[in-house]
């Protein structure tokens, strides 16, 4: 038995008796999540019913709303403002740039998701939309991984380009129709305006006759290894981006008591701003600032009586910072530190209704972390966890975890 | 062919390539046949030759289009100007499902 499967036997146990431990609030849910509305509904985007398409949507979302006579639960859409609206006019060098308006078109995402639950007062259904949104104002710069891969690219479309214009030269040669229109264009006794006139006719018909022809012979013989390559270039341009980041996001839900839009309200609000330097080969720095607003209609105090009618805001300010230091390509150490304060405005009403809620705390914890192999994670993770509510108690973070990785990500833009 | 009116002296005639879409795109230049330039992404005014240089000569541009993002159309404006006219012509072409590049075309005569 060699050292790694010692260490992952152990971890797995330990996970297993700690398995608690996941609930806890860690920096990385303290960031600017991707789909805010998703994030403050508290489901996640795999939960939810992800059309590909907007006509997928509208169709989706007709069958789930029994013909849009109700609210319908679980559903959940992105988009990305300026890709929907303004796509033709999109630019390579808008995608990799770090032009401040060119990181705002090219990473805002709006996200509406809509979820169902029961209420915790008399267990009537509840529909919740939420609307919520992201803009990446650093983004950081591309890094030799691009190099790379534009280098490669350039290299296997310039052959394409090369064996396009054979294959085209040769068509164009052989076909009567374009070669009698091009004698007309290039006749001396027409005059400029009339060669150009017979021009236009001889190019449309290269291009709606000759071109399609053309395109066809490139990519049957273009093999399936040269294809599969291209096809993977194409695909790959999620490139690590190292340098400054900065994101701003926010949201908020609308509650539907009993699916009635009349009883309509807002029950949370949130914003974030992430930022910081990220370098993921070195080191990487970055806090997080995020303030959440809860609104009661009715609330459950300590002695588990329903206290109607408080109508009060329960609101937390909660501030991170983390650092990660990469010792080695396979070993790093990390440690974050969150502050969590609650601000509370209506204390009396809490207090002479016997209702407690959060205190100030914060956490802090220092992780190593050692990939052992491919998507398989060992670390050990030291600290300070956040005070009981109620009690006030401190308690030691101390536990060896083992994460594995199944799946395969997808990337974004 | 798009026919260019060349002037009488020695100013410069320039190529403009720009890719929509958000793609990416690598052109190749061609003088009578034969590659002459290959240049990567969007670019603006590149110098094809002189007036009296470019007289009688033909240039054609194939510029291919990866298509890096969910968005099938692919479109390619050329932009030739610095002759007696300008030509400024735009190819659109929409992507087939299973393929990620489109070759696009274009070509000059100079007289």
């Amino acid at each position: 038995m060699n050292l790694k499967t010692i260490i992952f036997i152990a971890s797995t146990l330990i996970c297993g008796l700690l398995n608690g431990q996941e609930k806890e609030v860690n920096l990385n849910q303290l960031l600017a999540p991707s789909s805010p509305a998703f994030n403050l509904l508290g489901i996640s985007p795999e939960t939810i019913e992800r059309p590909t398409n907007p006509t997928d949507f509208a169709l989706s979302l007709n069958n789930a709303s029994q013909n849009l006579s109700t609210i319908p639960s679980n559903y959940a859409m992105e988009v990305a403002p300026f890709w929907l609206l303004n796509a033709k006019k999109m630019r390579w060098e808008n995608f990799i740039g770090t032009k401040f308006g060119d990181n705002i078109q090219q990473s805002s995402i709006v996200s509406v998701g809509t979820t169902t639950t029961l209420s915790k007062i008399d267990s009537s259904k509840i529909s919740q939309i939420a609307i919520g949104f992201k803009i990446s104002l650093l983004r950081g710069k591309t890094n030799d991984e691009y190099k790379t891969w534009k280098d490669s690219v350039d290299k296997i479309l310039n052959q394409i380009n090369i064996s396009y214009q054979s294959i085209l030269d040769s068509l164009i040669k052989k076909d009567k129709v374009y070669q009698e229109l091009m004698k007309s264009v290039m006749d001396s006794t027409k005059d400029f305006e009339t060669k150009q006139k017979i021009e236009e006719i001889a190019k449309k018909f290269r291009r709606e006759t000759i071109e399609p022809k053309a395109r066809s012979i490139l990519y049957l013989k273009t093999d399936s290894v040269k294809n599969n390559y291209i096809t993977k270039l194409a695909k790959s341009t999620n490139f690590t981006r190292v340098g400054w980041k900065l994101d701003f996001a926010g949201g908020c839900v609308l509650d539907f008591p009993k699916s009635d839009y009349y009883y309509g309200r807002t029950s949370k609000a949130a914003l974030w701003v992430t930022g910081g330097y990220d370098d993921p080969t070195k080191a990487s720095f970055f806090g997080t600032i995020r303030l959440n607003s809860d609104y009661y209609t009715s609330m459950i105090n300590d002695s588990g009586q329903v206290i109607p009618f408080i109508n009060s805001s329960l609101l937390n300010f909660d501030a991170g910072l983390k650092l990660i230091y990469n010792l080695s390509e396979k070993f790093y150490i990390s440690t974050e530190l969150i502050i969590r304060n609650p601000i509370v405005p209506n204390k009396k009403i809490f207090e002479a209704n016997q209702i407690s809620y959060q205190k100030n705390t914060e956490r802090w914890t220092v992780a190593l972390n050692y990939n052992v192999a491919n998507n398989q994670n060992v670390s050990f993770t030291f600290g300070k966890n956040f005070d009981n509510k109620f009690e006030g108690k401190n308690s030691l973070i101390a536990f060896l975890s083992y994460a594995i990785g199944i799946g395969s990500s997808r990337p974004t833009k | 062919m798009a026919l260019i009116k060349t002037k009488k002296d020695n100013s410069p005639i320039t190529l403009s390539v720009t890719i929509k879409y958000g793609h990416y795109g690598t052109t190749t230049i061609n003088l009578n046949g034969n590659p002459i330039k290959t240049i990567g992404g969007n670019f603006k005014d590149f110098v094809l030759g002189t007036n009296n240089s470019l007289k009688h000569n033909t240039i054609s541009v194939v510029t291919s289009v990866l298509v890096t993002n969910a968005e099938l159309n692919t479109e390619v404006e050329f932009d030739v100007v610095g002759g007696e006219n300008s030509d400024k012509d735009t190819s659109n072409i929409k992507a087939d499902n299973n393929v990620n590049y489109v070759p696009h075309y274009n070509g000059y005569t100079f007289i």
